[in-house]
């Protein structure tokens, strides 16, 4: 029974799989636009595109047709960017609660190494990208919905997956964030005065 | 309406995201109260840049690369945790032990019980023994076994 129910999913996937390559040809360079916004490099911006697509396929059996593919590939994509910014956290601070812990080294990092891979790869470094870099991921990700992708907050809730009241406060708080971020490192340049 | 309410509410109101009533609330105060105005206008102006932030093109590959990852990827490997595979495992034994106990709360039908008790008299004498308490069914005795 489960040896057959799995024949029909798998076939009724390969089924709708020309329409995902569809809906992938057309959203790809929109996606990759948005994941660059989150991560603020190509590098990361490229990875976060397939393990969405991935997903995306994975699941692509519960995509309504009739509601628009973006939005579903979004909730998707911003589900693993927080989760993976999370789990980086988590993985720094286990990094260096160890190194003071064992009294190892700290590693120095290779700045010829950072300006080669500068260098390689499409990096956002404007104010405003290491503004939203600066920035927490839901915090982030509810100002690039609204500001990049001119999403409604209701749209935005349906892809965070929260209530509409939450994602007014987080665009809030994040713009405010921005806001001093580039007051403060850049003063005169983007201060607005009365 | 005084600043702390009016300046909590001014993203919203940017984005016209208010009822009727607050917009005109809001909209009044930034008429009469200078810093929350400026405010607005720093909101504004973050807004701004980021709605104007340029398209930037994939690498030509993106999608051939993409594709790739997609299509021939296999869900085993896209298992990243081996809890999930537990789970899956668990599940299918659950659903086993559920289909056989099941199957003995069936009580056979009502054809197929004559046959059935000549079956299991003639191959197990145990169950003139008791009675099943699954089966639903009185026990046969089978004659030779029989003493009355």
């Amino acid at each position: 029974m489960i040896a057959s129910w799995v024949r029909t999913f798998v076939q009724g996937r390969e089924d709708r799989r020309p329409l995902f390559e569809r809906l992938m040809t057309e959203s790809y360079r929109q996606a990759f636009n948005m994941a660059l916004r989150l991560c603020g490099s190509s590098t990361e911006a490229e990875d976060l595109v397939q393990e969405t697509y991935v997903r995306a396929y994975r699941f692509f059996y519960r995509y309504d047709e009739t509601l628009p593919f973006v939005s579903w590939l979004y909730r998707i994509m911003v589900n693993i960017h927080i989760d993976d910014v999370r789990r980086r956290q988590r993985l720094r601070t286990v990094s260096l609660d160890q190194s003071t812990g064992t009294g190892g080294s700290w590693e120095v990092g290779d700045k010829n190494a950072l300006a080669d891979s500068a260098l390689m790869e499409t990096t956002l470094e404007e104010p405003l990208q290491l503004g939203l870099k600066s920035m927490n991921p839901e915090f982030r990700t509810a100002v690039v919905l609204a500001d990049v992708e001119g999403m409604s907050y209701e749209e935005i809730a349906e892809i965070m997956d929260t209530s509409v009241g939450t994602v007014r406060s987080r665009i809030h708080r994040g713009r405010r964030q921005l806001k001093e971020y580039l007051e403060r490192l850049y003063p005169g340049q983007y201060e607005v005065t009365a | 309406m005084n600043c702390t309410r009016a300046k909590s509410l001014l993203s919203a109101y940017l984005d016209r995201e208010l009822a009727g009533e607050q917009m005109l609330d809001v909209q009044q105060h930034l008429r009469e109260c200078t810093p929350c105005a400026v405010e607005f206008e720093s909101l504004r102006r973050v807004k701004q840049m980021l709605s104007q932030t340029p398209v930037v093109e994939p690498d030509a590959d993106l999608l051939r690369r993409t594709q790739e990852a997609v299509f021939t990827s296999k869900p085993a490997k896209l298992t990243k945790s081996p809890a999930a595979g537990l789970v899956a495992m668990a599940s299918a034994l659950a659903a086993a032990v559920l289909a056989v106990t099941a199957a003995q709360n069936t009580p056979h039908s009502p054809a197929a019980v004559p046959a059935l008790r000549q079956v299991e008299a003639k191959v197990s004498p145990m169950v003139v023994s008791g009675s099943d308490p699954l089966g639903g069914y009185a026990p046969v005795i089978p004659a030779s076994v029989r003493r009355d």
